[in-house]
């Protein structure tokens, strides 16, 4: 079911006003069923994979716990982790593999009789193999108790809001919060409701607006000159963080309206100074994985290489993370460069504070974020490419290819989607620069400017959102 | 009931059901304004979609989208036919939208010959999301027939009085405010291209399947053309491409014209009177040479039959 669909605005209300009519012993059981529900309407026989991952670290993590020695403790483990992963592998990265076995051996000239499986990938897959993997290594680290409900573990997996797009969770934030019990909490239910209703004003106002010239743009990109592929470009920067924080934000929204308190997963990340940064305010429950159980034990392991073993860390983390994306070289490739951006500022860190002195601090502040966004958006044109050639293409074409702006099929796409994206920039730049003394529409201190702001969301959706039922971006990973 | 703070809840009850109730109110206010707006439009695309459903009473209707409004020169019939004739098509809709207008305009007055312009692969193609711009006339019972093939819950979101005129506003400001510098050369509807594309090879064009939805559709409003006596042509203009044969629309339109006889196909789709990439603007409209050329071919059928 999609957040922006009309399904889903019969779903919350019901499973809502149920969960808080049910006994707080049965409150599991509904939120399990509708998590269920939810998940079902994409492709229903999918939830047999999804209860295979749950078996497996259900049980890996209980025999963990009383395993006694500690290679039984590791072997158990690695065999959770490998089984789980296999899954993620048939359904997500057999067909590139397989692809790219096929091309080597025809290369060489050997039969290679393997088929490419045609199959669809489940909606979600590496968010909820991501969840549930963390929960098992927490459990191999003891900072985690192994636990005995089945349901109560099914729903920490399964949690309708976070379940196909995150964020992430650890065991440590939401399993204990499946067994307090939630009272009913106006200023829960109210923020709840209001991060949703920013969430929906981000993706159906402006990541759709901006999704239309993009495609527009990218569907006929061999046609485009250099001028509209960077405006298309830097659009995409910003549909992919309206569409994928929105989504965040109706899931956390969503979630805290029943008393439930998601992690952060973005933190205005377009004001970031350098990669590094961006990656602490991007997907921030998915770096922190990556950070916990990736990079954390393998600059562990390297840490006698020194600065050579960071930089392998590094690296390799940002390639998983790139192969977490998506199967695809643009995916790996999207993840390499910025491995290699943040090597590049692990290894230049003392030399860019000594330039940080010697620039005027508001030059380099915002010539940094500027340098910064110009790289994301760089890295994006892999991201959006369904293939090589696509992105080579439009880099060469942004390089090279002179000409006017093609302003779109309609000019009030062009406008709607400018006029609204300078509303959230400007709002993110009171945000993160804290001004007029943390002004806020949303969150004033006066009642009737506050509800104004509500109406006024509510007005501009129903008259300038786009209603295309279009999917969000992160669902395919 | 499990609610140990029954006096929050009954405090967020009461704040909730104030905030409905002022969105029923905004929605109703911010909806009947923008119902005015649109009603009150001075020129451009929608003000010719209002003129066509509203006070249109030429005996010939063209319509289609751009192909129909750029390619049918509408002097030629009135001149050739000793006919009046309008150009209903428009830019970007697709056959939903057409019959939907022309259901509006046949509970009106009876027109004498209905001229439908289809395009390559009509039957194949999507039109999720293309009845938007139909929405303004949901009142109207013709129109809402058709609105339910737009999206199951499409009937619901018209519960609200803003959500027709969505993605609106910045056209309607313009139609209202600056209608002078907006305004559409059109002729009788016709608006003409006068650029001529650089030579290109034809490209290849195939179509998936035909959903037998959208024929079903179109058969039916075939029915009640026949019963109100209104000649019909279904027409494919010609395109600049190549199309992989045969082609699922033209055997479906033929197969429609062998029960509906009294309705003529007029296939001009790879005719080659249009090999000449001069006569196109693009691979899918004419210029206006190419559209001189079209409407005098089927001015002669249209006298012919």
């Amino acid at each position: 079911m999609l957040f922006n669909s009309f399904e889903f605005l019969i779903f919350f209300p019901i499973v809502t006003i149920a969960y808080y009519l049910s006994p707080h012993r049965f409150r599991w059981i509904l939120l399990l069923l509708a998590s269920c529900v939810f998940y079902m309407f994409f492709v229903p026989i999918y939830i047999l994979i999804l209860l295979i991952t749950i078996l497996i670290d259900y049980f890996a993590a209980i025999y963990i716990s009383k395993a006694t020695s500690e290679r039984r403790r590791k072997t158990c483990l690695v065999l959770s982790i490998l089984s789980t992963c296999i899954v993620l592998i048939i359904f997500k990265y057999f067909n590139f593999f397989n692809d790219n076995i096929r091309l080597l051996a025809e290369a060489a000239h050997w039969h290679y009789p393997v088929n490419p499986l045609k199959i669809l990938l489940p909606i979600g897959l590496s968010f909820h193999t991501f969840q549930s993997l963390s929960y098992v290594i927490e459990v191999y680290r003891n900072k985690q108790k192994a636990e005995k409900h089945f349901g109560i573990y099914a729903l920490y997996v399964m949690f309708y809001p976070q379940l196909v797009a995150g964020p992430i969770e650890r065991p440590q934030n939401m399993l204990h919060q499946f067994y307090e019990k939630h009272e009913f909490d106006y200023s829960n239910v109210v923020e709840g409701l209001k991060r949703m209703l920013w969430g929906y004003f981000k993706k159906v106002v402006i990541a759709d607006r901006l999704s239309i010239y993009v495609a527009a743009i990218n569907s006929n990109y061999k046609h485009h000159n250099g001028t509209s592929l960077t405006l298309a470009a830097i659009f995409f920067g910003f549909q992919i963080y309206c569409d994928f924080s929105a989504y965040s934000d109706i899931a956390i929204g969503s979630a805290r309206v029943m008393g439930f308190k998601l992690m952060t997963n973005f933190n205005l990340p377009f004001f970031s100074r350098n990669v590094t940064e961006f990656w602490r305010r991007w997907h921030i429950s998915l770096s922190t994985w990556f950070n916990d159980y990736l990079f954390t034990p393998l600059s562990f392991n390297f840490r006698y290489w020194g600065t050579t073993g960071i930089l392998l860390a590094i690296m390799i983390t940002f390639f998983t993370s790139g192969l977490w994306h998506g199967a695809g070289w643009t995916f790996i490739l999207f993840g390499v460069f910025h491995g290699l951006a943040v090597c590049y500022e692990t290894l230049t860190k003392k030399f860019r504070k000594k330039a940080a002195k010697a620039i005027p601090r508001i030059i380099y502040t915002n010539l940094s974020i500027l340098f910064t966004f110009t790289f994301a958006c760089f890295t994006w044109i892999f991201f959006r490419a369904t293939s090589m050639e696509q992105a080579d293409t439009i880099i060469k074409r942004i390089l090279f290819v002179r000409g006017p702006l093609f302003l779109g099929f309609s000019n009030r796409d062009m406008i709607y989607a400018v006029v609204f994206l300078l509303v959230l920039l400007v709002k993110e730049f009171i945000e993160e620069h804290k001004l007029f003394n943390n002004f806020s529409l949303y969150h004033n201190s006066n009642a009737v400017v506050r509800q104004l702001t509500y109406y006024s969301l509510i007005v501009l959706i129903m008259l300038f959102g786009v209603f295309d039922g279009s999917q969000f971006i992160y669902f395919q990973f | 009931m499990v609610l140990s703070n029954q006096s929050q809840l009954a405090r967020f009850a009461k704040k909730f059901l104030i905030f409905v109730v002022g969105i029923v109110l905004v929605d109703a206010i911010v909806g009947t304004l923008m119902k005015r707006y649109y009603d009150n439009q001075k020129g451009g695309l929608f003000y010719r979609a209002n003129y066509v459903v509203n006070n249109t009473k030429a005996d010939l209707l063209i319509f289609g989208s751009s192909r129909a409004n750029h390619n049918y020169i509408t002097t030629t019939f009135e001149s050739k036919l000793n006919t009046t004739a309008y150009n209903c098509g428009r830019d970007g809709i697709g056959m939903y939208y057409c019959l939907a207008t022309m259901a509006a305009v046949l509970e009106r007055y009876t027109p004498k010959t209905i001229i439908l312009d289809l395009r390559p692969g009509e039957f194949s193609l999507s039109e999720y999301g293309k009845l938007a711009e139909i929405l303004p006339y949901h009142d109207n019972p013709a129109v809402y027939n058709y609105i339910k093939y737009d999206g199951k819950f499409e009937k619901y979101k018209l519960a609200s009085k803003m959500y027709p005129y969505n993605s609106m506003f910045s056209t309607l400001f313009l139609n209202n405010h600056l209608a002078a510098n907006h305004t559409i050369f059109d002729v009788e509807g016709y608006i003409p291209f006068t650029d001529t594309m650089k030579y290109a090879p034809r490209e290849l064009v195939k179509f998936g399947p035909v959903i037998p939805q959208r024929v079903k559709v179109l058969e039916d409003m075939l029915q009640t053309l026949k019963k109100k006596n209104i000649k019909m042509f279904l027409v494919m203009s010609p395109s600049y491409c190549t199309f992989l044969h045969p082609d699922p629309t033209i055997v479906t339109v033929d197969s429609l014209c062998e029960k509906h006889p009294e309705v003529r196909f007029l296939n001009y789709e790879d005719d080659p009177a249009f090999s000449d990439y001069k006569l196109f603007k693009d691979q899918d409209h004419l210029n206006q040479d190419g559209s001189k050329k079209l409407t005098s071919l089927i001015t002669d059928q249209l006298a012919y039959h």
